[in-house]
């Protein structure tokens, strides 16, 4: 015979009133959200909550007693290399100075390099709401909003939010991430948005044309988010619009490297150093003021 | 004899002999773990698999001896937890627990269903489907555009599948120990 539950929650109104308020508080929290104030004042909480979840990958107190972390086996392995590495280091210097001195001779332009910093993922969340990774480098390491994300096979997305030691990267796989590209043989350009198959679909294309099958898709420059010629992926065939099969692997982001994006400023935007600002005549200045 | 040595029934035992407060701690531990465990990249042979909600199994599992105060403040924990693992806005896993829990209050108490281990396992998995509906709902409405159903719906199968197995571990009504004994 099966029982029948006689139990009858009426005894426990106030509990039933607190799972309501609860609710209630709950609906209104997330409808507040909606402003974007209020949505900004609630990112360092986010930024804090993840430089907590990086301390879950640091070292444990079992670890520390041992000696067994993967940190000094890390090390003893990084020892080694140095040691190798240590020969070409003479070589390297000489050949830099030697580079540096034709350099000179033909007069080359240098490009600025920022400070980029190699991260490690620690969570990767492919949910519903966004996909994004966290890794383990924040404002501490320089890392700021705006910063782009490469690994060794091409773009992986952009820094949507900083903590202290953390900081979470929005993949080109979502549906919100926009990457402004171009293809590299047709020099055809449009704008890549995640699909939900994990690829790419190209939109917004300014001129007419078809990208080519099998050509690399990479960053265009524009709008100065990422810089130019980062791969993004390929172009691979489909029925209606091209789709990109991107360069980075999902899953597999053991690291990821942190760069500034290199936005060169069109001229006319620039005010050279020595360049002093016209004096106002006195009576513009008084108007002014 | 020989039986009541066996470490299982020692750990049954203790079990039986739990109240409801200390199984909401060892089953938020559980959840804790887990929990913690989905947040690293989890990449099994080139394919990354799909993590368990398992916030809402214990949701489940807790709103069938109805209303706690325990259990809603963790239930609110663990959501703004998942809030932030999965980049969603605060508040938004809280909710979807909390009316899983209520869900399941009222499955189980209001409603009056029979309390048979099918009938019970088929409840549950109705329940998990309508809560991973809500997310789906949910994430579709805060995005602005129709979120991935392939992803969200082999969490759902992982999370059945787990549910299965460890759903007396959430049964905080000791009159109801029978449960334990199947899983132990």
């Amino acid at each position: 015979m099966p029982r029948y539950s006689t139990k009858f929650s009426t005894k426990r109104p106030i509990r039933r009133y607190a799972f309501f308020v609860a609710i209630a508080l709950l609906v209104g929290f997330l409808l507040l959200q909606r402003s974007s104030r209020l949505d900004d004042s609630i990112e360092p909480i986010r930024g804090f909550a993840g430089d907590q979840l990086f301390m879950t990958a640091e070292e444990t107190v079992w670890e520390r007693i041992f000696g067994s972390s993967p940190k000094d086996i890390r090390i003893a392995q990084l020892e080694a290399r140095i040691r190798e590495l240590s020969t070409y280091e003479a070589l390297a210097l000489s050949m830099t100075a030697r580079m540096e001195m034709y350099e000179q001779m033909l007069n080359v332009q240098g490009e600025v390099r920022g400070a980029e910093v190699t991260a490690r993922v620690v969570a990767e969340s492919n949910g519903p709401f966004a996909e994004a990774l966290l890794a383990n480098a924040g404002t501490a390491n320089g890392v700021a909003v705006g910063f782009y994300a490469e690994n060794d096979r091409g773009l992986v997305g952009r820094v949507v939010q900083v903590g202290r030691r953390s900081s979470r990267v929005l993949k080109v796989t979502d549906f919100n991430s926009r990457v402004p590209v171009m293809g590299e043989s047709s020099g055809l350009r449009a704008i890549l948005f995640g699909r939900r198959d994990g690829k790419g679909q190209l939109t917004d294309q300014p001129e007419a044309g078809e990208f080519i099958r099998g050509e690399r898709i990479l960053t265009s420059g524009e709008g100065g988010l990422f810089p130019r010629g980062v791969v993004v992926g390929i172009v691979r065939p489909s029925r209606d619009e091209p789709l990109v099969e991107l360069a980075m692997v999902t899953g597999q982001l053991g690291f990821v490297r942190l760069k500034p994006s290199q936005r060169v400023l069109p001229p006319e935007t620039m005010r050279p150093e020595n360049d002093v600002p016209p004096e106002l005549p006195s009576d513009e200045v008084a108007a002014d003021e | 004899m020989n039986n009541r040595r066996h470490p299982w029934h020692w750990v049954l035992a203790r079990w039986e002999e739990a109240g409801p407060r200390t199984r909401i701690i060892l089953g938020s531990i559980l959840v804790g773990v887990v929990g913690l465990m989905g947040f690293t990249p989890n990449v099994l042979f080139g394919t990354t698999l799909s993590w368990p909600y398992i916030a809402l199994t214990a949701a489940i599992g807790w709103g069938k001896s109805g209303f706690n105060f325990l259990s809603m403040s963790m239930l609110i924990l663990f959501g703004f937890g998942q809030d932030i693992s999965t980049s969603a806005p605060f508040g938004c896993f809280a909710l979807i627990n909390l009316m899983t829990l209520g869900g399941s209050v009222l499955f189980h108490q209001t409603l009056k269903v029979p309390s048979i281990h099918a009938v019970d396992h088929v409840q549950s998995t109705i329940l998990l489907l309508l809560a991973f509906i809500m997310i789906w709902l949910l994430a579709s409405l805060l995005t602005g555009h129709i979120a991935r159903i392939v992803p969200i719906f082999f969490s759902f199968l992982t999370t059945a599948f787990l549910q299965f197995f460890i759903a007396p571990i959430f049964n905080i009504d000791v009159n109801q120990d029978q449960t334990a004994r199947t899983v132990l």
